[in-house]
């Protein structure tokens, strides 16, 4: 079954509140409202090592592989998501 | 944003460094004592931080071949091997460095960081897919990024991890190539070969393995952790570097495909490059001769 770019999108999202959880607890400052537009490393300050580390796990939840030269568009959950829904066809 | 505005954020951590009591990244040694001892901010200091791992930097045969070479060679090559030729000590320690891993090719760069560019960028073209360990040395990623191939990165160390990846590249598996390091310089720990090279076996895949680390270290031989394993056999490229066991400074790669003899004409960081100084060759060629021999018995 096909998905959405919006169900991908809030899929993601899910994910990336799940990683974030233990990231929150140890800095609760942290905690930031996330949507589409969230850009992952200037509204999250995730580090570098830290967006190669969640985008394994969107890997591992959709059975894909993401070329790591396709992140250097990829600022937030949008980009993310329209990275994923090519790779799901149909 | 003009082009040096994005320094700014350098020099914020730079400052929150400076405000310690120690930079860790501005150390000087006013004096080098040793392989192991160094004069720091005037005190007598262990240098915990270095590569030296076989203390070789003083060692006098060593220091006899670089001074002999620099004497009858002189200082510098002043060109690439390409472009400029070769001088015979390059060629030789690229005989020596096939023996060391019974291996029938190698191939020498300037530095441990040239050799990884320089193979990976030969090796990989647009198109083709590799599957890099998260924790692999900059080195290794910037080779890869290099050759313009895609990039898949495997969690570190996890067989599973890289075999879920590699199974998802389906036909492209049996082209990709599967990039580690034996000891990885991050954590300290050891790749698991033996099962990546079951991996690479079963799926048709090259296998690449940066010793850097590992060499004069690893294995009865001292070629490095795919030895101590025993799936040395299984590795299609050994890449590693001069500038730690070996107390030198250089690269090399060293693979049973003759293909590794092309990689000269298309490697760009070879042949764009310099090639290293003879003292440079020697003190390496001498070290490598040291690791080689047989223990001694006292």
């Amino acid at each position: 079954m096909s998905q959405s770019a919006q169900s991908i999108e809030l899929r993601i999202k899910d994910l990336l509140l799940e990683y974030l959880q233990p990231i929150w607890q140890a800095n609760p400052a942290a905690r930031t409202e996330i949507s589409g537009a969230t850009n992952l490393v200037s509204d999250l300050t995730l580090d570098s090592f830290q967006v190669m580390e969640f985008l394994m796990e969107v890997e591992d939840e959709y059975d894909i592989a993401i070329d790591m030269n396709a992140l250097s568009e990829v600022h937030t959950i949008s980009d993310l998501s329209g990275v994923v829904l090519p790779q799901l066809g149909d | 944003m003009p082009l040096l505005d994005k320094f700014e954020a350098a020099a914020t951590i730079r400052a929150a460094m400076q405000a310690g009591d120690h930079n860790p990244t501005n150390i000087v040694f006013d004096e080098i004592i040793s392989p192991t001892e160094g004069m720091v901010e005037g005190r007598r200091t262990i240098l915990a931080g270095t590569n030296n791992y076989l203390g070789l930097t003083f060692d006098p045969a060593c220091l006899a071949a670089g001074t002999r070479a620099l004497h009858e060679q002189g200082s510098g090559t002043t060109g690439s091997r390409m472009a400029n030729g070769s001088f015979t000590a390059h060629t030789q320690l690229e005989r020596a460095l096939a023996d060391f891993y019974s291996l029938p090719y190698a191939m020498v760069f300037s530095t441990g960081y040239a050799a990884n560019l320089g193979t990976l960028a030969a090796l990989l073209s647009p198109g083709d897919a590799v599957l890099l360990d998260a924790d692999a040395h900059a080195s290794l990623y910037d080779g890869c990024k290099m050759s313009g191939a895609d990039i898949f990165r495997f969690k570190h160390n996890d067989v599973s991890s890289l075999e879920k990846r590699i199974t998802r590249l389906g036909d492209r598996a049996r082209d990709c190539l599967i990039v580690t390091e034996g000891m990885y310089s991050v954590l300290g720990d050891c790749a698991p070969l033996k099962e990546i090279v079951d991996i690479k076996e079963r799926f048709g895949a090259l296998l690449l393995v940066d010793e850097a680390h590992s060499l004069g270290v690893f294995g009865e031989r001292g070629t490095g952790v795919a030895e101590a394993q025993g799936v040395a056999d299984g590795v299609d490229f050994f890449v590693g570097t001069f500038s730690k066991s070996l107390g030198a400074m250089g690269g090399f790669c060293a693979s049973p495909h003759a293909e590794l003899e092309l990689f000269r004409y298309v490697s760009r960081p070879f042949i764009f490059t310099a090639s290293s100084s003879p003292s440079i060759i020697a003190t390496t060629h001498e070290a490598l001769r040291q690791i080689s021999a047989p223990p001694r018995v006292a």
